[in-house]
């Protein structure tokens, strides 16, 4: 369950934190090449803010990705696969590896993880670009990689099945509602994906990402917060509006204030931060990231140069250093 | 192995991983590890084989006395090592090894933390899928520990189908074997009641050779189950009848050194209707444990003396790999 | 793993979980003693008997009725310090020794605390001159152990001092061949003397960056394995259970901390009519196990799991 989760306790974070932590590659990212890097090459080496675009022009494509996908994938595959995604990004940095390929290879994970049954061969079917056995033998490599840097925590909670319990808590308990609750369904689901396509998978607890989407749902059909509140005082326990609720039991009073707060930052947050990407900037981005790549083999040319040249000192760039296991492997 | 870790001796071979009997030299404690190997000629097709998957998002998550601890994962170019507690024995070995002894506390102690560890895992709407003697693992403490997460899932979503081509046949419950696609927790207590009987009889209660074969068994011993014991048993996509050759046995003429509340918590457990059948906290509560003999302590249980032998994979009678191969989940 | 039952806090909750113990027997943790009994006198939260702050010790056995033995017999002893010299006979004194025994035990389990509280009292002041000497007087035993221990004591000791000065003798050692050999080289060698100074402060700093590197590799160390211990300490999921041996379990079905709104439980479900709202499970699912109040139960579990964390 999700509040003893490594979800809670390992991935989750406050928006001051993420930013930090992304300025933090950035910036070693900048410095691994300082030595080796032309001026005029340094404005490959783009800002924390524009890699984070690059990571949502590729969250878009694979939103798309997942619609086309065939046979039809479960919406928990695609929070898996994008949660996976966006704290992979926390760790590597967009420009230094293919990002394509390591959004492939978190959908593929993340069907192997939600018990999704599909064999490699019928994943790189769906993808329309590039060889199928090498798209294949890509993902198949990738797929350790990415199992490190997430620090083998693999199990994602999403939204979608706190959705359907708040869903069904509210058909119970609000009878005097004249209102087909099932309306709001496809705009809460397109408010999941809008969140989907920001920061809000690595900030709140799915049960109040999954309220949010309710309540959006209930303001696109002209309702107000209102029914929220009816709906959490139902929820909680608290008798409509008395003074002896606001005696006796402050302590729910105020979860009903701050769940009521909460839902509101968070459809703010979603609303704020979910930027569309323009066609203009999805080519942008292509070019950028296969301008760096180019320029990535050449920087790694020049620092094994640099390093030969300076008498091998320390360790060779870009070699891993690892311990033989045990007679397996030899 | 890498630096943390110092190999002591090899344990084992499973499907898909070795295991190694090894020291963590930071702590100075005694592991397991479990290594499984990338690129390996078993199903390498389609990568990372999904058994170790499970084993590592499961028990990632969870933590409990009663449940093997995964403390640490280590990923390497060629493998990826599952660091595990070590534990001495399993309860496969207790049972074989005709030295030991199991009296009514022991039983009953070995019952308790057994459910204990599954009452926690159900709790957090996760199914074993593959309860055996084999897979409750004791360390010297007599500490008992489930393990081997492979065939594990969570359950629970309306919409999922489910292999029933899980469990041990011979631990596998009637549902399991009339094809049932869709199930919950009474197929790890059907397994339990039958791990108990085991402790008892020092041998496999129901050791079908083939599905039929194993309904069969059951059904000489518990009786056929009815429409009215038993309702919508029909529908089950395999079901079959099949005619017992014998009236129901009692569960107290089988057992016959089993105290009357133990004969209420096995066929409780040995319910047909799964629905009916008793769940593990209410298996915690029966009268059993509340009377005597009371549970022995933990460090009473007896160890095999001994040293377990490289675990040789468990074959069915028929000579087939046991069924958890197949999997279309 | 223990549990304050006050406060529910666990020893993976708060990894400096200290359980306190008073005379009833009632464990709490040292946060709670401090927080109930801030003004050194309050109540039991069990059996409300009043208690003072000062009473309370640390809990040493996981059972807290064997804590509450030890020290009601470490508190009798005192009194009952008789030994076998004091008595007539072997048999004498076997019978004293099992009148302890069953005063041990109704204190313990408190039954007829009057009574064995009148009969303690009672003996104290019959053989009050007894106890007072036998206070006093260390029995073979205790002298024996006295002697070893100070033995021990001073065998470490001087062990320690060869230690010491056998690596102060090495380090002067090698610094006084060192520095004689560097003398040695810049009288001898033809080679100017800048450079022999160089390469030995060269040789310095290189040891030191060395050092360094050591003392922030074992840092590192400590600090992963502070990390890895914290994060084993706060993922248990919240669970304690009682199991003594040699006694009838009781068990407490676990109960999960939601941080949400209450959970209906399964009577609930179906009374309040939550089942018109989930797909209706056919009869072959039924049959198999798989019931819509299952489901339904998964989705209203996790959709209340820390709805109320902020």
């Amino acid at each position: 369950m999700y509040a003893t989760s490594t979800q809670k306790r390992e991935w989750t974070y406050t928006p001051e934190k993420l930013a930090a932590m992304r300025m933090e590659i950035n910036l070693k990212f900048r410095e691994k090449y300082e030595s080796v890097i032309q001026p005029e090459e340094l404005s490959l080496f783009v800002t924390p803010e524009e890699e984070l675009r690059m990571q949502r022009s590729i969250e878009d494509a694979a939103l798309r990705f997942a619609d086309k996908f065939r046979p039809h994938m479960w919406p928990s595959v695609k929070w898996t696969a994008l949660a996976f995604f966006k704290r992979a990004f926390l760790v590597w940095v967009p420009s230094d590896t293919s990002i394509r390929m390591v959004m492939m290879a978190c959908f593929y994970l993340a069907m192997k993880i939600d018990e999704f049954y599909i064999t490699i061969d019928g994943f790189v079917q769906n993808m329309n670009v590039g060889d199928p056995r090498q798209n294949a033998e890509r993902i198949l490599k990738l797929e350790p990689e990415l199992m490190k840097v997430l620090n083998y925590n693999l199990t994602v909670h999403s939204p979608y099945r706190p959705f359907e319990g708040h869903l069904m808590d509210m058909k119970t308990r609000m009878l005097l509602l004249n209102f087909d609750l099932e309306s709001i369904r496809l705009d809460s689901m397109s408010f999941l994906q809008q969140a989907l396509q920001t920061d809000v998978p690595l900030l709140y607890p799915p049960a109040q990402i999954a309220l949010a989407a309710i309540n959006y749902g209930l303001h696109a059909q002209g309702k107000s917060n209102e029914i929220l509140r009816e709906f959490l005082r139902k929820l909680i326990g608290i008798e409509e509006d008395s003074w002896d609720a606001r005696n006796d039991h402050p302590q729910d009073l105020e979860k009903l204030e701050k769940t009521v707060t909460r839902v509101d930052q968070i459809m703010k947050e979603v609303e704020r931060n979910f930027v569309a990407v323009t066609e203009q900037e999805r080519e942008n981005h292509k070019s950028q990231l296969f301008r760096m790549q180019n320029l990535m083999k050449e920087l790694d040319t020049r620092r094994k140069a640099a390093w030969e040249a300076g008498g091998r000192i320390g360790q060779e760039p870009g070699l891993v250093q690892e311990e033989p296991v045990d007679s397996d492997d030899e | 192995m890498s630096k943390r870790y110092e190999t002591i001796r090899h344990l084992g071979e499973g499907q898909f991983a070795n295991v190694y009997m090894a020291k963590d030299l930071e702590s100075g404690e005694v592991v397991a590890i479990k290594k499984i190997k990338l690129g390996s000629r078993e199903e390498a097709k389609d990568g990372i084989n999904r058994t170790a998957i499970r084993e590592i998002k499961l028990l990632k998550e969870i933590h409990h006395d009663n449940i093997i601890t995964l403390r640490d994962v280590i990923g390497h170019r060629t493998s990826i090592q599952l660091v595990f507690d070590f534990m001495d024995t399993d309860l496969e070995h207790v049972v074989k090894d005709q030295h030991i002894i199991l009296s009514p506390a022991h039983i009953k102690n070995i019952t308790m933390q057994t459910l204990l560890g599954m009452e926690f895992l159900h709790t957090h709407w996760i199914l074993h899928r593959d309860l055996k003697p084999n897979n409750l693992l004791m360390n010297s403490m007599g500490r008992v520990k489930v393990t081997d997460f492979g065939l594990a899932r969570f359950f629970g979503s309306p919409n999922r189908n489910y292999t029933h081509q899980v469990v041990t046949r011979w631990y596998r419950a009637p549902e399991l074997l009339f094809g049932a696609r869709s199930y919950g927790v009474g197929i790890d207590i059907w397994s339990i009641g039958c791990i108990i009987a085991e402790l008892m009889l020092r041998n496999p209660i129901f050791p079908g050779d083939s599905d039929l074969d194993q309904l069969v068994k059951i059904f000489n011993v518990l009786g056929c189950p009815t429409e009215e014991t038993w309702p919508q048993m029909g529908t089950l996509n395999s079901f079959v009848t099949i005619k017992p050759n014998n009236d129901p046995l009692s569960l107290s003429f089988v057992f016959s050194a089993a105290s009357p509340d133990l004969i209420d918590l096995m066929a409780g457990m040995w319910t047909f209707d799964p629905v009916k059948r008793l769940t593990c906290t209410q298996a915690l509560q029966m009268e059993y444990f509340r009377s005597q003999p009371f549970c022995c302590l933990d460090e009473d249980l007896p160890l095999p003396n001994r040293q377990p032998q490289k675990r040789q994979r468990r074959l069915d009678e028929d000579g087939n790999y046991p069924a958890r191969r197949i999997l279309f989940d | 793993m223990r549990e304050c039952k006050k406060c529910k806090s666990n020893e993976y909750t708060n990894k400096q979980l200290v359980m306190m113990i008073n005379e009833c027997g009632h464990p709490l943790c040292k946060n709670c003693v401090d927080n109930i009994f801030a003004l050194n006198s309050g109540n039991c939260h069990v059996c409300n008997r009043v208690l003072r702050k000062n009473g309370f010790r640390e809990q040493i056995y996981d059972d807290p009725l064997i804590d509450k033995e030890t020290f009601l017999r470490r508190k009798l002893r005192k009194i009952y310090n008789l030994k076998l010299d004091d008595f007539e006979n072997l048999k004498e004194f076997g019978d004293y020794q099992e009148r302890f025994e069953t005063l041990v035990y109704n204190l313990v389990f408190e039954t007829n605390v009057n009574e064995t509280n009148a009969e303690i009292q009672a003996f104290e002041e019959k053989h009050k001159e007894k106890i007072d000497r036998n206070k006093r007087r260390l029995d073979e035993d205790q002298k024996w152990v006295e002697d070893q221990l100070r033995d021990e004591r001073q065998m470490k000791a001087r062990i320690n001092e060869h230690m010491e000065t056998d690596a102060k003798e090495k380090e002067n050692a090698t610094a006084v061949t060192d520095t004689r050999k560097i003398m040695d080289e810049l009288r001898d060698s033809n080679v100017a003397a800048e450079v022999i100074l160089d390469r030995e402060r060269k040789k310095q700093i290189e040891k030191e960056l060395e050092e360094k590197e050591e003392q922030e590799k074992r840092k590192r160390r400590n600090k992963e394995m502070l990390q890895t211990r914290k994060r084993a300490a706060e993922n248990m999921s919240f669970n304690t259970v009682i199991r003594i041996a040699g006694r009838a379990y009781v068990h407490q079905p676990l109960e999960l901390v939601i941080n949400g709104p209450p959970m209906p439980n399964a009577s609930q479900i179906e009374s309040m009519g939550y089942l018109a709202h989930i797909r209706h499970a056919s009869a072959d699912l039924i049959a198999g196990g798989y019931t819509s109040a299952l489901g339904c139960s998964r989705a209203l579990f996790e959709a209340r799991i820390d709805l109320f964390s902020f």
